[in-house]
């Protein structure tokens, strides 16, 4: 029983949900800081006393890779090389992807409104409003992601003892 | 005139000093904040339980956010009021 449920190559998958959490977060980060870069150095040519209220899908797009860090740390924290059963493997690989991909999700819709939304503020201020209330929306699909990872991942101490 | 240009131009210096260090700020705090506070929550304040301290982490990040939009909304305000009070003199002066 202990060889079939808990076999050698296990901590594999867990190990992957580690990176692909790290990894897919980061790319959604990196898409959403760079086309929302494009829409700040637009404004900076014309306006660039509004540069500090234009960086503001900057920052959330640095907190999507926040998301995707703070679940690799989490999942590196139960992971055991003995010890350790296929379920929980296939668990931390579910936790890692759910929170990787939903934060490519993320980025993806935070570059695209942080562009189009900066674009517009340097000939009308009162967008500033509309573009926080968007991204805030845009950035809770990442949350989504981080919670299942949460909850995935309390579910996969304790699951079956190898010895 | 030109010695009103060069203060006019020593203060935007400063000004975007300013905001240089103030972007600055928030980068640092943005990337240490979240993962110092989930390894020291989860080893003094919730004795192990790192579901606890993963939220704490997320709690931490996003007031790192709101702190970031409450300050860039208090800048504008304070230039938008700067900006009035330099238009002030001028209407006088052309009397």
């Amino acid at each position: 029983m202990a060889s079939e449920l808990c076999p050698p190559y296990a901590p594999f998958f867990g190990f992957a949900g580690v990176a692909s959490a790290m990894i897919f977060s980061t790319v959604g980060a990196a898409f959403g800081t760079a086309k929302a870069g494009i829409g700040i150095a637009g404004l900076g040519t014309f306006k660039p006393e509004l540069i500090m209220k234009a960086s503001v899908p900057v920052v959330m797009a640095g907190i999507i890779a926040v998301y995707g860090l703070v679940v690799s740390v989490l999942i590196v924290g139960n992971l055991n090389p003995s010890n350790y059963s296929l379920a929980a493997g296939f668990i931390h690989l579910g936790a890692g992807i759910s929170c990787g991909t939903t934060g490519i999700a993320a980025g993806y819709a935070i570059g695209h409104v942080g562009d189009s939304f900066v674009r517009a503020y340097v000939h009308e201020q009162r967008v500033f409003v509309a573009m926080i209330l968007i991204l805030i929306f845009a950035e809770v699909l990442g949350l989504y992601g981080l919670i299942v990872a949460l909850l995935m991942n309390t579910r996969a101490t304790g699951l079956v003892d190898c010895n | 005139m030109s010695g009103q240009a060069v203060a006019a131009t020593a203060s935007e210096q400063a000004a975007s000093r300013a905001a240089l260090m103030k972007l600055l700020f928030f980068a640092a705090t943005l990337a240490f904040l979240p993962i110092s506070s989930y390894f020291f929550t989860e080893k003094y304040i919730w004795s192990g339980n790192s579901l606890y301290a993963a939220i704490t982490a997320i709690c931490a990040a996003n007031l790192v956010l709101v702190a970031y939009i409450i300050l860039s909304l208090m800048e504008d305000q304070q230039s938008f009021k700067e900006a009035e009070e330099r238009k002030l003199p001028d209407s006088k002066k052309q009397r």
